[in-house]
């Protein structure tokens, strides 16, 4: 077994950067909207699959770049259509919205993509690199080079951006950023499209190793949120760390039993969800009078 | 002769919907998630399924462990879920859809794994197994009766509080609902009734598999409440009619359009409707009747409760005297803090509210009032100091439990159950600590009676003491704001309070009138003996009711006593209009 | 006679039923100061955030720099040079002061570095405290520091107007004197200052105008010198009818 170590963790880190991206993205657009957009998977698998459909017929780098447009512009299509008539719906009715969205989107990959996974072929040609006992594909280092320069990126964006500092001050303080002169409404497309671009990416990038098909979003989803969850919804660095130990968990799950790793995600949800003690602001009313008028 | 196909689609429909109506109780009245439903059909399925078809038990029987089962993994899974709220819980239950839906397909021993199994015997009557038509008629009448019985249930005590706690959890708390174990009793309830729908469904195919109980059911189920309504129990039925038809309509459409289409006709509608029904429609085909009706009706009334005669029988000064409280108890508030972060709110503060007495919380804005006042009724708790009542420690007692010990509170901006009457509203304050539970509201009759009456003539009683004996059955949302704070304070009479809290009393009162009225019924308050601590920031208001006054300042006491010797107190003064003027700012001080 | 930069017409307004203000007016011209006092829960927090954009009005009309902004929303409001410093300061607290001030500027725009460079060593030389703790966590700063760079913050804006809710709130006496003396000098240097205030004393002595409210309106109004020395003033705060 413990031969099996650094293939585990190759594996394991490979997926976690997955996972952290999406987790990186609930982030975002929960701190900036105060909503959970289940369906952050969905956009992970159309811009797997527009790569796919798209790498025949362009360089790869530009059908890339293509997917993430598009999806970017999903996302921004999601809001205006779903999310923004709802604003003022209960938290209970923005998730079923957002569930909805998800469904929709996956019964359509369906339909103009079929059931068959799509393989996309590596992006860049050669052999597999041997460390001690762990083959590294060299999709494998893509992904993860991709995903470390996205989180780089997405730091110096808020950072020293004037665009990504409006988009912090909304996340810490809607209302003094209204004060600021920033206006809400597009900071929510900012972060929406944004976060649908960045799992795009991530779907590319992925595409290569786990294939994509029209039901690859709700796993990646569903455990892109776990990991969220482990850095409390608001920090986008154990959003990061939590994609990668989910992704080790899992690799070293599957590595006693195959049928171990969707388990060893709902176990750990679970125990993550019942052992945190930090919930996303209640459902409507502010728990407590203080302050007075 | 009514065809076997058009049957089957009635029985289907009618078991989806007795699935569905669980969620809409759960997600409509209880104001909980469950994303994860079918989990609990699949649950109560394959035990009655596995009983009836390996162990032989008639599936009459099998169906009563099979639902028991479901109701007991309910309890047990619910209790640390429902601690969660909003997204997480919404995922946990997700989790755990996915969790049973993997159990089903690896199971293989027990299950049959992803084939699932056959010869599951159908329900029989009288030795022979129904004949579809028969199988239809059963159907029917159980979906008749779960449907009379969940409509007799939120139409009692039990529909009030979970209204109640929908509208206002905190003012739910204070009204003395203990909110955990009522949703938890809603979510075992709605577990059964898919329990019940699966062991249905499944002794009518006679086969079982893991493909029904999976999340795109889960997800229907959700369609079907939404789009029915998931503010009514027929809502469930009238929504899986309404999309079996629908889908019905999609298999024949769908395929001359996009010829290639198949399977993922289903999740492309499921997730429109699911979008397009609530961004657009929210309160689903039964809200947009309901809306279409009201237009040619006036204002909508329930008949029953509005029976009885407006002016109740007893005299104001008995119903004063029958809200005395039986022992005399002071609050002795010792040396509390709060802290919240590094901010001190509440520093060193102690002071005596005594039995019988108003005693009044004053200070200027960020003196730690609000603080002080939530700290005595459970919603903060001290990082130092006691607070004792009659002796006894409040430390830790959740802001339900003291309202059952009989602490109660009204809020600044008030707390209504907004979509009740002001009838309801007292009624909850009545019956939240006692009153028929779950089973009995839907199943014991005369006593329901009974206890609605008695109920709902107290409930008059307290809104005639208050002078809003008139406004019985208008709405919350209809009344103006000076009646809306009388009827807070009727509330917080319902629970027979020892100790009354009252938060801005006088706070958006615009007439002179209204004033008055209210001193007036705090007068009779402190008459009747119950011991009254308010926070106000009208001057006139405070002193002319008072018998103490406490003065904080920047968190701690500044100044105690009558009302002129702290109208006179030079802190007092200095705190609330800043520093004297010096000779060296040049102006004179205020005289 | 000049035009005032801001004039407030029979406000009303509130929270859901709840009637705050009861016909509020006033008007207040550049480089002066105006104090509005009294009691809490008067009102004089809900009449700012209504004149910063937070809250809709029920009726009345706001007119600032000649144009009508009663129904623009707080994020436009900025742009026109009307800028709120809210109560409790609402800092962005988990980031730097440096970042704090920048995001001030952020209603300017992409260009206007060069006038955004002067503002922020006018900032330094009002609180030069600010320049020592740059890098520095809002949260982290003392009480008088954050309501010092809640207003340095506000004054990245380049305001016209800057509305001031409660700012010596929790602040030690020194540190409360240290602001309102900030106020006055920025009054002296054209822009118009709107100040409220439950400490009447301090707020009296830094204004030029005054204005006490009860119960969502303006019974007295006048020189603030004046109200200084009214006795009724302080019959107000104190309930003494």
């Amino acid at each position: 077994m413990w031969a099996q170590l650094p293939q585990v963790l190759v594996s394991g880190l490979t997926l976690g950067a997955i996972y952290g991206l999406v987790a990186l993205c609930f982030v975002t657009v929960f701190t900036v909207t105060r909503i959970i957009n289940f369906a952050q998977g969905e956009f992970v698998m159309l811009g797997a699959l527009l790569t796919v459909s798209l790498a025949g017929s362009m360089p790869l780098p530009v059908a890339v770049a293509a997917a993430i447009l598009i999806t970017a512009g999903a996302g921004l299509f999601v809001y205006w259509l779903a999310i923004r008539p709802a604003r003022s719906a209960s938290d209970l009715t923005l998730v079923m919205i957002t569930i909805g969205i998800s469904t929709a989107l996956r019964g359509l990959a369906l339909m103009v993509w079929g059931t068959y996974p799509s393989p996309l072929r590596p992006f860049s040609q050669g052999p597999d690199f041997v460390v001690g006992t762990a083959v590294i594909s060299r999709q494998a280092l893509w992904t993860l080079g991709t995903v470390a320069a996205a989180v780089l990126l997405l730091h110096l964006f808020f950072r020293h951006t004037r665009v990504g500092q409006a988009l912090r001050a909304c996340a810490v303080n809607p209302l003094a950023a209204r004060l600021m002169g920033i206006r809400p409404v597009l900071m929510h497309q900012i972060a929406f499209a944004l976060a649908a671009g960045l799992s795009a990416l991530g779907g590319a990038v992925v595409a290569p190793l786990t294939y994509a098909s029209y039901d690859m979003g709700l796993a990646l989803g569903l455990k892109g949120f776990v990991a969220a969850i482990m850095g409390g919804l608001v920090h986008p660095a154990g959003a990061v760390a939590g994609g990668l130990m989910l992704g080790l968990l899992e690799a070293g799950a599957g590595s006693i039993r195959s049928s171990l790793t969707d388990v060893v995600t709902f176990v750990v949800l679970l125990g993550v969800l019942l052992g945190t003690r930090v919930q996303p602001l209640g459902l409507g009313e502010r728990e407590i009078d203080a302050g007075g008028v | 002769m009514v065809s076997d196909y058009l049957l089957t689609a009635l029985i289907l429909t009618l078991t989806d919907g007795l699935a569905a109506v669980g969620l809409t109780l759960l997600a409509g009245f209880a104001g909980q998630v469950s994303l994860g439903h079918m989990a609990f059909a699949g649950i109560g399925a394959y035990t009655s399924a596995i009983l009836s078809a390996r162990f032989g038990l008639n599936p009459w029987l099998a169906m009563l462990p099979a639902t028991a089962i479901t109701g007991l993994a309910a309890a047990l899974v619910g209790a640390p879920l429902l601690r969660l709220r909003g997204h997480y819980l919404a995922l946990g239950t997700l989790g755990l859809g996915l969790v049973i839906s993997s159990a089903m397909k690896e199971l293989t021993g027990l299950t049959g794994g992803p084939s699932g199994f056959a010869g599951i015997p159908r329900l029989a009557l009288f030795g022979h197994p129904l004949s579809t038509l028969e199988y239809f008629g059963v159907t029917a009448l159980m979906a008749l009766g779960a449907g009379w019985l969940l409509t007799r249930l939120v139409r009692s005590r039990t529909g009030r509080l979970l209204q109640a706690t929908r509208d206002s959890e905190i003012g739910a708390e204070m009204t003395g609902i203990d909110a955990r174990r009522l949703k938890l009793q809603i979510f075992t309830l709605s577990a059964v009734l898919a329990a019940l729908s699966g062991s249905l469904y499944v002794h009518f195919v006679t086969f079982i598999s893991p493909g029904p109980f999976e999340m795109l059911n889960s997800l229907k189920l959700l369609v079907i409440a939404t789009l029915g309504g998931m503010r009514s129990i027929p809502g469930a039925w009238i929504g899986a009619g309404a999309l079996t038809l629908l889908m019905e309509l999609v298999r024949d459409v769908v395929p001359r359009l996009l010829p290639n289409a198949g399977g993922e006709q289903q999740m492309i509608t499921y997730g429109l409707l699911m979008v397009l029904v609530l961004v657009y429609l929210p309160d689903g085909i039964t809200g947009a009747a309901a809306r279409l009706v009201a237009r040619f009706r006036s204002k909508a009334r329930r008949p029953q409760l509005d029976r009885a005669p407006s002016s109740p029988a007893a005299s104001p000064a008995a119903i004063w005297e029958s809200l005395r409280p039986a022992r005399l108890q002071p609050l002795e508030v010792s040396r509390v803090a709060v802290s919240f972060g590094g901010f001190a709110a509440v520093r060193d503060v102690s002071f005596t509210a005594a039995p019988g007495e108003v005693t009044a919380i004053i200070g200027p804005n960020g003196a730690g009032k609000t603080t002080l006042f939530n700290l005595i009724c459970g919603l903060v708790h001290p990082t130092a100091g006691e607070i004792r009542w009659g002796g006894r420690s409040l430390r830790g007692l959740s802001p339900n439990r003291l309202a059952r010990l009989g602490l109660g509170r009204t809020f600044q901006n008030i707390r209504l159950f907004t979509h009740m009457t002001a009838l309801e509203n007292v009624m909850v304050g009545v019956e939240a600590a006692h009153g028929p539970g779950v089973l009995a509201s839907m199943l014991r009759f005369p006593q329901v009676v009974r206890a609605e009456a008695q109920t709902a003539a107290r409930a008059r009683e307290l809104l005639a003491v208050v002078g809003l004996a008139g406004e019985a059955s208008t709405k919350v949302s209809h009344l103006p704001f000076g009646k809306q704070r009388m009827l807070e304070l009727a509330r917080a009479l319902a629970i027979r309070p020892h100790l009354l809290l009252l938060d801005e009393p006088a706070s958006g009162l615009t007439s002179q009138e209204e004033r008055d009225a209210l001193v007036a019924v705090i007068r009779s308050i402190r008459e009747a003996g119950i011991s009254v601590i308010l926070v106000d920031h009208d001057m006139r208001f405070v002193m002319s009711l008072a018998d103490r006054v406490v003065v904080l300042a920047g968190g701690q006491r500044i100044a105690e006593g009558t009302p002129d010797r702290v109208q006179s107190d030079p802190n007092v003064i200095q705190a609330y209009l800043g520093e004297a003027a010096s000779a060296s700012e040049g102006g004179t001080p205020l005289t | 006679m000049i035009e005032p930069l801001l004039t407030v017409a029979d406000l009303t307004a509130g929270y859901g039923r709840l009637q705050v203000l009861h016909g509020v007016s006033l008007s207040l011209h550049a480089g002066e100061m105006a104090a509005i006092v009294g009691a809490n829960g008067a009102g004089k927090s809900t009449l700012l955030r209504v004149l910063g954009g937070l809250l809709r009005p029920w009726q009345g009309r706001i007119t600032f720099a000649g144009r009508d902004v009663t129904h623009l929303e707080a994020e436009d409001r900025v742009r026109l040079g009307l800028v709120l410093v809210p109560e409790r300061r609402q800092l962005f607290s988990t980031m730097t002061v440096a970042e704090n001030l920048n995001l001030g500027a952020y209603a300017r725009g992409r260009q206007a570095t060069a006038g955004r460079k002067d503002d922020l060593e006018r900032v330094f030389a009002l609180f030069p405290v600010l320049k020592e703790r740059l890098r520095q966590q809002a949260g982290t700063l003392s009480g008088g520091e954050q309501q010092m760079l809640a207003v340095g913050r506000a004054l990245m804006a380049a305001p016209k107007l800057l509305l001031l809710d409660e700012p010596t709130l929790g602040l030690a006496p020194r540190a409360a004197r240290q602001i309102l003396d900030a106020a006055s000098f920025l009054a002296q240097s054209g822009t118009a200052v709107l100040l409220v205030e439950q400490q009447a004393h301090l707020a009296l002595a830094a204004s030029h105008q005054a204005y006490v409210m009860e119960a969502g309106s303006f019974p007295l109004a006048g020189p603030a010198a004046d109200l200084a020395r009214d006795p009724r003033v302080r019959s107000i705060y104190l309930g003494i009818s």
